[in-house]
């Protein structure tokens, strides 16, 4: 089986000194992902790194079976999708617009959309429930609302494997639950899907496989039934944590008040 | 249809604004436009042109005056309009700055300081300041987008741009104060815009040159709506970063170059043309990119007949510079407060 992407020994940073080293990765289609860790542990700076956005320090990086050097731009965006952290563009286009937008890789050049095109834009955009912004103006949407265009125009691009950067944030209850039940039903057909998680309770509900993160190293990776508990939480996040479980067996994570 | 069909059906209508259909219909209008500034433009005048003379009598002054002086006149105003325009619409595009004006690349300073030296050093060989200017723009761009590369943030040109401006404006300062009064008096209208007279031959090189860079603009204008969204999007929506950068800054810089060496420096166009057409069309560039271009021509072939119109009161034609920027600042203020009223 050929691997969504595997990393061997990777150091990922802006400039010189790594933020991030030593992760050796390997994602198999049909799993779905969590990276976790505190802020600045380099998760963002790993998903650009993996697409290319950045160059690695250290280390190799393989997506589908290739070498990163090995893609030119066009053929790799047929392939690989990746949603963002912010959306800070003037933001003038419709949302139907933004999210034709994936569909560039598969068009020619000028990227008129056929009426597949129009028709996978759709369906993303209907899959995510948010049908009713095709006509709206992005400028005037709320930051929820964009960030699930931006997963919807990540769907548009039909990859095979998703990288997510925080697509839970600015997201009300309903809409995190919808975005990550999508990302695990679409895995359930062959997606590989990574995702930065700021919630330990989205990454044990839905990730199949975890990736913890802390002080520029890897501290943990594998099965999310196995390395989610209390005591490596506190320890990823340095602050105490508390665990329970609900009646059909999830596990649950709050801070223990400083009371 | 129920009431709530026809909304969603309009609403479906809307929310993709480019298809070949709309956007053929638009650009028809406003090459109709263009088309109408242009003849009214040529009826207007010092000289009472009677347009039957002119067409009847080959020899007239009348045929003289249309055929030598007024249709190259509009001519040109129309190449400067187009090129000003849509390279406004591409930068602003690019660069991600809403005030972007054609000019932020240093091009606005390498040509006048070009012009200013040909005026000053009465370098009257060749093309006059024309030649000048353009070699000055190119060597301007140049440097600027050396100095730009070398770094990886995407605003690094335009602040190395607007510094080099600067520096040109104060280089040129210092040219002006050594001038005796009647080169000083040229260099000055020269600096303000102005759309004068040209031989055909410059006109098509001129009108060759927007042909070229423009349709490079309009053949990279799907990547470059991507590229509004940043770099990074843009690479991983497949867009080659470096290249099409490359390429729109060049085509750009060059039509800038051109409009530059025909017409001085003419404000506004670049800015208010763009801006205006986007409140109505969006901001899609592969229909903003053409419709600028027509819009920008027929905005600064009017405002060049406002100049001739001026004549009886001023006892001289204002530079046409001068009309685009009265019009264009109240206009672009006006704007500015409804978009903030819109957002």
């Amino acid at each position: 089986m050929i691997l969504a992407l595997e990393t061997e020994g990777l150091s990922v940073g802006h400039g010189a000194s790594p933020v991030l080293s030593g992760v050796s990765l390997r994602v198999a289609p049909g799993e779905l992902w969590a990276v976790l860790g505190p802020n600045g542990s380099g998760k963002s700076t790993l998903l650009r790194t993996v697409l290319g956005l950045l160059p690695p320090l250290a280390g190799t990086v393989s997506l589908l079976g290739t070498e990163l050097d090995g893609w030119r731009r066009p053929t790799l965006a047929r392939r690989v999708a990746w949603v963002p952290q912010t959306f800070d563009a003037d933001g003038g286009f419709t949302g139907l617009e933004l999210v034709l937008m994936g569909r560039t890789p598969h068009q020619g050049g000028w990227g008129l959309p056929g009426p597949r095109d129009l028709a996978v834009a759709r369906s993303a955009l209907a899959e995510l429930g948010i049908a009713h912004l095709a006509a709206r103006v992005v400028s005037r949407l709320s930051g929820g609302e964009r960030r699930l265009l931006l997963v919807a125009r990540a769907l548009a691009q039909e990859p095979e494997l998703l990288l997510l950067d925080e697509p839970t944030a600015f997201l009300d209850l309903q809409h995190q639950a919808a975005v990550l039940e999508r990302m695990r039903a679409r895995s359930r057909d062959g997606l590989a899907c990574i995702a930065v998680l700021h919630d330990p309770n989205l990454a044990a509900a839905f990730a199949d496989q975890v990736l913890l993160l802390r002080d520029g190293r890897v501290l943990g990776q594998g099965p999310s039934s196995e390395l989610l508990d209390a005591d490596r939480l506190g320890r990823l996040y340095g602050v105490g944590l508390a665990e329970a479980r609900t009646e059909d067996g999830h596990r649950l994570f709050a801070p223990r008040s400083a009371r | 249809m129920t009431a709530v069909a026809v909304h969603e059906a309009s609403a479906g209508a809307r929310a993709v604004r480019f298809t070949p259909g709309r956007a053929a219909a638009i650009l028809g209008g406003l090459g109709a436009l263009t088309a109408g500034a242009l003849a009214a433009s040529v009826l207007v005048g010092e000289f009472p042109l009677q347009l039957s003379r002119a067409l009847g009598e080959p020899g007239s002054a009348d045929a003289r005056v249309l055929l030598g002086l007024r249709i190259p006149r509009a001519v040109l105003g129309a190449l400067v309009g187009a090129a000003l325009a849509a390279s406004g619409s591409a930068l602003q595009a690019l660069l991600r700055n809403p005030l972007a004006d054609p000019y932020v690349l240093g091009v606005s300073g390498g040509a006048a300081l070009g012009a200013t030296l040909a005026l000053a050093l009465g370098l009257q060989v060749l093309a006059g300041p024309s030649l000048f200017a353009f070699l000055g723009a190119l060597a301007a761009m140049a440097l600027v987008l050396a100095a730009g590369r070398s770094r990886s943030s995407p605003h690094a040109a335009l602040l190395t741009g607007v510094v080099f401006n600067a520096f040109a404006a104060a280089v040129i300062t210092c040219v002006k104060t050594l001038l005796t009064p009647d080169r000083l008096g040229e260099v000055l209208y020269w600096l303000a815009g102005s759309v004068g007279y040209e031989q055909p031959r410059t006109l098509l090189l001129g009108g060759g040159l927007q042909l070229v860079a423009l349709g490079v603009l309009w053949l990279e204008s799907a990547r470059l709506n991507l590229l509004s969204l940043g770099d990074e999007e843009a690479a991983s929506l497949g867009v080659p970063v470096r290249r099409t950068r490359a390429v729109v800054l060049v085509a750009a810089s060059l039509s800038v170059a051109g409009a530059v060496a025909l017409a001085g420096l003419v404000g506004f166009v670049g800015l208010i043309v763009p801006h205006l057409l986007r409140l109505w069309l969006g901001p899609d560039q592969r229909l903003l990119l053409p419709a600028s271009a027509l819009g920008g021509a027929a905005f600064l072939v009017l405002a060049d007949a406002t100049t001739r119109l001026l004549f009886p009161a001023f006892h001289a034609e204002p530079p046409v510079g001068v009309v685009t920027a009265v019009l264009g600042g109240p206009l672009f203020v006006w704007l500015l407060n409804r978009r903030e009223q819109l957002a």
